[in-house]
């Protein structure tokens, strides 16, 4: 009796499908949600700034164009969008809310995360404190922001990076900058050493005082910003994409559909 | 007659609903509808603004002008909008100054307002 041991062509197209369709979900997946969040310096406006919400960028377009020519499939996410008329075009999705609180943003950024998932958010925020409240109790209300996202990622089982930012500085009161700055990195050091998955990036000496208005950056500030983000999530953004690489699959389908 | 209330309860409804496309929205502005005028505003700039990215001093001042309408009807989020807007080559406005309307936004319980204004940059 003679048995066919090569296995028919229906098979072998079935067996492709399979590894296709994965390796597709897989490439679906692999877009790497960015979610910039914090007050004007995320949105982009300063005092006396007449543009409309169209002209506006911040950090976020030049930290578009160096994710774009470094080959990273990403996305920014958020509720807001400004921008759109900005050329080159720049995905204008962001969570930046002029004129807030740390304490404001820790209230909502349960919400934003439940609307838009990001593997990845970029946190600027402290500044308007500096109006209304001590650089300690700033760092409190910034430290519950932390708490919220920690018990998003654990009530919806997902994993988020949170790079945090130092603040720009603040030609008014440099000295709650400092304090702020400083408070900052000592809370984030005791939660690194906990197990958080937090990124500290200095944006007071990034920027240094490329400033506007004593308060918001110039565009060549953003523009430093820009790089001060991506060298810090670089390493993030490789990990991710690598998890997300099934390119090893290329041999086997070739294999299955010419053995 | 339950279709005549119908139709009434329905032509409330749809009247009370608000009002979506920027005509719309300049209309009710017109008409004095201060939520209308900021609705306006944000609409002008999101979305003609694009259209029309060649004059784009022309497009923030009717932008400007929309906010600062907003604020008069008595919109305290509208006079905000409108310190934000404020730059002083775009009006004539001898109150203009981006303090006033925080401070009428701030009075008028917008608290991020009263923030935007203690944060204000000293004057030269």
């Amino acid at each position: 009796m003679h048995i066919n041991h090569k296995p028919s062509i229906l098979i072998k197209y079935l067996i492709a499908f399979v590894f296709f369709s994965l390796s597709l979900s897989s490439v679906l997946q692999a877009q790497i949600k960015i979610m910039p969040l914090g007050d004007s310096i995320t949105w982009d406006w300063y005092y006396g700034d007449g543009r409309p919400d169209s002209m506006r960028h911040g950090y976020r377009n030049h930290l578009w164009y160096k994710l774009q020519d470094a080959n990273y499939d990403v996305d920014f996410v958020g509720s807001l969008n400004n921008g759109g008329a900005i050329s080159p075009s720049f995905d204008g999705d962001n969570e930046g809310y002029t004129g807030h609180f740390c304490h404001q943003i820790a209230s909502s950024v349960y919400g934003y995360l439940v609307t838009n998932t990001p593997d990845i958010i970029l946190l600027h925020i402290g500044t308007n404190g500096s109006a209304a409240f001590s650089p300690s109790k700033s760092v409190a209300d910034a430290e519950n922001i932390l708490n919220e996202i920690d018990r998003f990622e654990r009530d919806k089982k997902v994993k988020i990076t949170v790079i945090l930012a130092q603040i720009i500085n603040l030609q008014k009161n440099p000295s709650w900058i400092n304090s702020y700055n400083s408070q900052l990195a000592n809370m984030t050091q005791n939660r690194i050493n906990n197990g958080d998955d937090i990124i500290l990036v200095n944006m007071q000496s990034a920027v240094g005082w490329d400033m506007i208005d004593g308060i918001h950056p110039t565009n060549s500030g953003y523009q430093k910003m820009a790089t001060a983000w991506f060298n810090k999530m670089k390493p993030v953004l490789d990990n991710l994409s690598k998890a997300d690489d099934y390119s090893y699959l290329i041999p086997i389908y070739s294999l299955i559909l010419n053995p | 007659m339950k279709i005549k209330i119908l139709i009434l309860l329905l032509s409330i409804t749809f009247s009370m609903l608000p009002a979506n496309t920027l005509e719309e929205q300049m209309l009710d502005c017109d008409a004095g509808d201060a939520q209308a005028c900021l609705n306006a505003g944000k609409t002008y700039s999101a979305k003609v603004y694009k259209a029309k990215s060649n004059n784009k001093e022309n497009v923030a001042s009717k932008v400007a002008a929309l906010y600062k309408r907003s604020c008069h009807f008595g919109d305290a989020e509208g006079c905000r909008a409108y310190a934000m807007q404020y730059t002083s080559d775009t009006d004539k406005d001898p109150h203009k100054n981006a303090a006033y309307y925080f401070q009428k936004a701030c009075d008028g319980g917008d608290y991020t307002a009263c923030t935007m204004l203690k944060m204000m940059p000293t004057q030269e």
